[in-house]
């Protein structure tokens, strides 16, 4: 082999040299590893895939009636006019006609079709889903960085209002707002913070204070674990090196520090995320959830729980997806979490 | 030493770190005397090797020097820049020139970040260049260490401890400092690594003239690499003298003992070898009993 050849190959073989996996690809590759953990996230997309297209997957509108039809069983033919199918149905003129003269997983009290129903309720899981994650991400990310940053007597204030916050109920007071601004809202407010907050509540289909409610009970864990990640890194002889070359305190906080804390604090959002879809579902079953028509999993359940001898569907169906979608979620959070963490890597 | 030539002053520099009791209301109720009241200078080109055991204050001088701790009191002078009351302005500044080098290479490079942007960042930080020029001086830095530059896009996770060590070694030439504080280069890497790094140490001095604070607890090591040593005890100086008059003559019984540690790479002379072994525990850096050297010692110039 002459050298020039041998020089070639040299090249050749360094190729690949320049590509890496970096830590995020690592963990991608290791998720895929996980069967289960890939079924939950397919099937969390999935849902998302069907809440954005809703109308494509349901045969009516979530608060269509047909009274005429009210309480029907799974799969029982429904008794309508032409005329009215071709002005409600989503289906009208596909091969999915069908369905418009059927009702999938039957009717509640109101003749509404629960397939529907469930398929909008999808919206309505996922918004909180994601909306309560940005908001106790956002606040604890923030909160918590400062806070362990900033270490010493702030730190050491911040850390004892957030104490002081987890100590106190809650869950009770966030009840009683929402009872009270229910009330208000009905009657109405011409201006002032009630009008925007009543606003914004129609804009969120009733939800605003659901999200409110999450994201308030929320962040005080994940402002914890931010400072508690911000601590151990800021000690880091890395943060020190950066010092050293000369940076400041938002480049540190921006490069150095954020970037690794946000991974521990994502994975913990995954985790929590099921709580949220549970809590939202709770909340509405007691009534103080979403406002009707709007279907959420919950409420539908709580209508349909007083007669759940004679028509079990009107559980069962909502009951079902809520379990499904919550446990895709745990099954997804979960396989983030072994991917993510290092030192589970390896293991089975 | 001729005092004009003197790059780094250091002046009854002390550290202490203060120990704190309750939860809201904090007081003091102590301090840890990390480094205490010493003094000494740096000789621009030269290496100052700064021996000590384990927890007597080492890495705090260093940093102290840095800034990177607030001094309790007393004051660093690089050249005529008194470092401790400068400004934040011209500290950054001033952090051009000097840098640090640190012994666990695990924990130095941040892991989510690519070779080529800690590299970078010391130039980022001080808008050198372009973002062009940048990546070109980035791979000119890792040629210097010798790393291959295709390593550029590459995370810290997939290199070992040497090669790790290198990549600090290039962000801290990147801003081309004069004077880098190495605080234990070589202590966390294989035995048969730290000669190499030493050796890249050495080379670099001699090609761009830097001056060095070298930390380290192997005596033999500092002997290699400095021109004078400073012993270290209990955040004193207790010993400061040329290489070649420290380990032929030591002074301080602390220096002795330390020397009498250190193997002797001749089978022979080595099992005649006697170790002064110090009896009892350092004392608490938090109460020294104002006593540079409290141990009790056998007599070691009959044992020596
Ligand atoms: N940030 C800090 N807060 C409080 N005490 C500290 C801090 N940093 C160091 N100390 C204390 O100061 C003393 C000196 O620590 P230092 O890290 O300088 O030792 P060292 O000589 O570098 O040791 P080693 O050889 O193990 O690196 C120790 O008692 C240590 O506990
Ligand atoms: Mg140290």
């Amino acid at each position: 082999m002459t050298p020039e050849k041998q020089l070639e190959q040299l090249v050749d073989n360094n190729k690949d040299l320049g590509k890496s996996r970096s830590p995020l690809q690592d963990a991608m590759r290791e998720f895929r590893r996980n069967k289960i953990a890939v079924g939950g996230m397919v099937f969390v997309v999935f849902v998302m895939i069907v809440a954005i297209a809703a109308p494509v997957f349901a045969p009516y509108h979530y608060a269509t009636q047909n009274l005429r039809n009210n309480r029907a069983k799974p799969m029982e033919g429904y008794d309508i006019l032409v005329s009215y199918a071709e002005k409600e149905c989503h289906w009208y003129n596909t091969p999915l006609e069908w369905g418009c003269t059927v009702f999938i997983a039957g009717s509640d009290a109101l003749g509404r079709d629960l397939w529907s129903r469930i398929v909008y309720g999808t919206r309505v899981s996922l918004s909180v889903a994601l909306a309560a994650a940005t908001v106790s991400l956002v606040i604890g990310l923030i909160y918590g960085t400062v806070s362990g940053y900033s270490g010493g007597r702030v730190d050491n204030l911040m850390m004892r209002i957030v104490d002081f916050l987890y100590a106190i109920p809650l869950l009770p007071i966030i009840i009683l707002m929402t009872v009270y601004f229910n009330a208000v809202s009905r009657q109405g407010a011409e201006s002032g913070l009630m009008s925007v907050l009543i606003n914004l509540d129609r804009l969120a289909g009733g939800l605003l204070f659901v999200f409110i409610a999450i994201g308030a009970l929320n962040w005080i864990g994940m402002a914890r674990l931010a400072r508690g990640q911000v601590l151990s890194y800021k000690e880091k002889e890395f943060v020190e090196a950066a010092r050293a070359i000369g940076a400041g305190n938002g480049h540190i906080i921006f490069k150095h520090l954020i970037p690794n804390v946000l991974g521990p604090l994502l994975i913990a959002e995954s985790m929590a995320i099921p709580g949220y879809i549970f809590l939202e579902a709770a909340l509405s079953f007691i009534g103080l959830g979403v406002t009707p028509p709007t279907p959420s999993w919950g409420a539908m359940i709580n209508e349909g729980y007083s007669g759940i001898r004679s028509n079990p569907h009107l559980v069962l169906f909502p009951g079902v997806a809520l379990s499904v979608l919550t446990l895709a979620f745990n099954f997804m959070g979960d396989g983030m979490r072994d991917a993510f963490d290092t030192r589970l890597r390896g293991r089975n | 030493m001729n005092q004009d030539q003197a790059l780094i002053r250091v002046e009854r520099l002390t550290k202490h770190f203060p120990i704190t009791r309750g939860i809201v209301f904090q007081k003091q109720v102590g301090a840890v005397q990390a480094v205490d009241d010493i003094s000494f200078n740096i000789t621009k080109g030269e290496t100052l090797g700064l021996v000590g055991e384990s927890g007597c204050g080492k890495s705090t001088t260093g940093r102290t020097i840095l800034q990177l701790h607030k001094p309790t009191s007393g004051k660093v002078y690089y050249g005529d820049v008194d470092l401790t009351t400068a400004s934040s302005a011209k500290m950054r500044e001033m952090r051009r020139n000097m840098q640090i080098i640190f012994q666990d290479p695990y924990a130095s490079l941040n892991p989510r970040l690519t070779v080529g942007s800690i590299v970078a960042e010391p130039l980022e930080v001080h808008n050198v260049g372009t973002a062009q020029e940048r990546q070109e001086r980035v791979r000119e830095l890792l040629d210097l260490v010798s790393l291959n530059p295709h390593f550029i896009n590459r995370y810290p996770h997939e290199f070992s401890g040497g090669q790790r060590q290198r990549i600090g070694i290039a962000r801290a030439l990147a801003l081309q400092p004069e004077f880098i504080v190495c605080d234990e280069p070589i202590s966390a890497l294989d035995v048969s690594i730290q000669a190499q790094v030493v050796n890249l140490l050495e080379e670099l001095q001699e090609e761009f003239g830097l001056t060095y604070l070298f930390i380290a607890h192997d005596l033999s090591m500092v002997r290699h690499i400095s021109d004078r040593v400073a012993v270290m005890y209990l955040g004193k100086i207790v010993e400061l003298a040329e290489r070649g008059e420290l380990y032929d003559h030591p002074l301080h019984p602390y220096t002795r003992a330390l020397l009498s540690a250190v193997p002797i790479p001749d089978p022979l002379e080595e099992r005649k070898r006697k170790r002064i072994i110090l009896e009892g525990d350092v004392p608490s850096p938090v109460h020294p009993c104002g006593v540079s050297f409290p141990h009790s010692l056998p007599d070691s110039r009959s044992d020596l």
